[in-house]
Order: C-alpha cells, then sequence, then structure tokens
C-alpha cells in the first residue's frame, strides 16, 4: 500500500512536470510566433509612401520638400538594409525597408519629383522640378 | 507521450479541453497579428482634400475665375492633365461646377470613377472620402460660384 501511494505521488509530479513544460512550450512558440510577424515594417513603409506621395500632391513646380526620415531609417537599418530608401518610378513612390519589403503609391499631381534620402541627417528630400 | 485524460484516471498530462483552449490563445494571437499588419493608414480624406484645393486653385486666380479655364469648361475641351497638371487616377474623381449666382448660367467639368461622387457622404464601410469647396467669385461683374468636389477612394 505504501510503495502504491509512493509510485502514484511519484507518478502525479511526474505528468505535471510534462503539463507544465508542454504550456511552457506552447508559450515559448506564441512567442517565436510573435516575434517572427509582429513586424511594423511594412505599416511603416506604407505610411512613408502616402505621407511622401501626398507631399508629392499638394507641392507646385520649384518646391523642394525637406522632411524626417529617422524612423524609416532605423527601421531598414534594424533589416541591414543599405540600398535606396526612397525612390520614384513614374507616378509611383517606393519605399524599401528590405530588399524584400516594399511598398508603393501613386500620386496625382503630373510633376516630376526627385526624391533623395541623406543617411546622415536622415532627412528626405523631395524636389519637385 | 501525452495522455488524454479519462474519467477516474488519475494520469492527467492534458485533456482535450486544454488542447482546446491552446487552440483558442493560438488562433486569437494568430488572428491579431494579421489584423495589425494588413492594416491600411488612410490618407483618402488629405487626397480628397488636395485634390480640390488644386482643382479649385487651377480655376481661380486672386479671386477671379481665370477666362482661359473658364472658357475651355464652357466649350467642353476642359483637361485636368494638361489645364491643371491633375493625373485623376482610376480610384478618383474631380469635379469643378462654375454657375451664376442665379443659376441661368452652369458649366461643369468632370473626370474620375462616378462611383465615387455616389458614395460620396455614405455611411457604407469603405465608402470613398470627399471634399467639396464653394467659392463665391467675380466673373465679368458678375457674381458667380465655383464649386469643387475631389473624391478619393485610393487607399492602395
Amino acid at each position: 500500500m505504501k510503495g502504491f501511494l509512493k509510485m502514484n505521488r511519484k507518478g502525479f509530479i511526474k505528468d505535471n512536470i510534462i503539463s507544465i513544460g508542454l504550456v511552457i512550450i506552447f508559450l515559448l512558440a506564441i512567442l517565436f510566433f510573435l516575434n517572427r510577424t509582429s513586424d511594423f515594417g511594412s505599416f511603416y513603409a506604407q505610411a512613408y509612401a502616402k505621407k511622401i506621395a501626398m507631399m508629392i500632391n499638394s507641392a507646385e513646380s520649384g518646391m523642394t520638400i525637406i522632411f524626417d526620415g529617422t524612423e524609416l531609417y532605423e527601421y531598414a537599418k534594424e533589416r541591414g538594409y543599405d540600398g535606396n530608401l526612397v525612390e520614384i518610378d513614374g507616378s509611383l513612390v517606393i519605399v524599401r525597408m528590405s530588399s524584400k519589403l516594399s511598398r508603393r503609391f501613386e500620386f496625382f499631381n503630373n510633376v516630376v519629383p526627385i526624391v533623395s534620402f541623406d543617411k546622415t541627417t536622415k532627412k528626405i528630400t523631395v524636389s519637385i522640378t | 507521450m501525452m495522455k488524454i485524460n479519462k474519467r477516474g484516471s488519475s494520469n492527467k498530462i492534458l485533456t482535450i479541453w486544454d488542447f482546446i483552449l491552446f487552440g483558442i490563445i493560438a488562433i486569437g494571437f494568430v488572428s491579431a497579428v494579421f489584423a495589425v499588419n494588413s492594416k491600411e493608414v488612410d490618407f483618402r480624406q488629405t487626397e480628397a482634400e488636395i485634390l480640390a484645393d488644386k482643382v479649385m486653385g487651377c480655376v481661380i486666380m486672386n479671386g477671379e475665375i481665370i477666362t482661359e479655364k473658364f472658357d475651355k469648361i464652357k466649350n467642353n475641351v476642359f483637361d485636368f492633365k494638361e489645364d491643371c497638371k491633375i493625373r485623376v487616377l482610376e480610384n478618383l474623381f474631380a469635379e469643378v461646377v462654375i454657375k451664376k449666382d442665379d443659376e441661368s448660367e452652369k458649366f461643369s467639368y468632370s473626370d474620375g470613377n462616378v462611383f465615387i461622387k455616389d458614395l460620396c457622404g455614405s455611411d457604407v464601410k469603405g465608402a470613398p472620402k470627399c471634399s467639396i469647396k464653394v467659392i463665391q467669385v467675380k466673373y465679368n461683374e458678375m457674381n458667380y460660384f465655383v464649386e469643387v468636389l475631389g473624391g478619393s477612394n485610393h487607399n492602395k
């Protein structure tokens, strides 16, 4: 009888340890998933592309608009991306956060803008010709 | 390895209810992440305002209607791209209406997606955003109204 109780308690502890282990594995899996997917890079790229397009839309020929792009730079840096962050392709503003992640937005103002990003000052310059 | 709980059994690692609970939590996390990642930044109202301002600035200068533009609208040869440097994209709508204050004369020009105009001011989810601007101006010593509508459903 004593032996049976001892064995039962042992089994109970073992089962609980396994249960807790499984819950921890589940939580770790969720944390891993969140770490991989909860990336606001796409959101920022989209916001910057739209913001730049709106600035181009409201600008007149001969204007130069300079604004801060620190967040954009920091996100790209986190991904180890060192290429062009902002570019213009016809009437599209393209914002790149990495070689794979980019967002684009079309502007309606029929002008030819030139966009550049200064990595020292972290400023985006939009010149309308 | 995993033993499903049976009634009366002392060996309890994970019950079917634990699996269901884990499943619900996992689905909750996945859907929350997808909801956040697929969220669009909505600039449609800003775009509609800019569009309406651009059109207004294109036909009016110093509080007067630009004769050349007005003549083009009257003669139906006005073009937003050529006359206002505006490319009215497929998910935009722009309209300019010039009328005498007694409505004895009324001319208009529009371009873009007319469904946007129809849905302006609608409470429907995802309805386009619009901006209406009205200015009273002088033209040949007479009072005219210039009404401009800018609409946008441009979100991607």
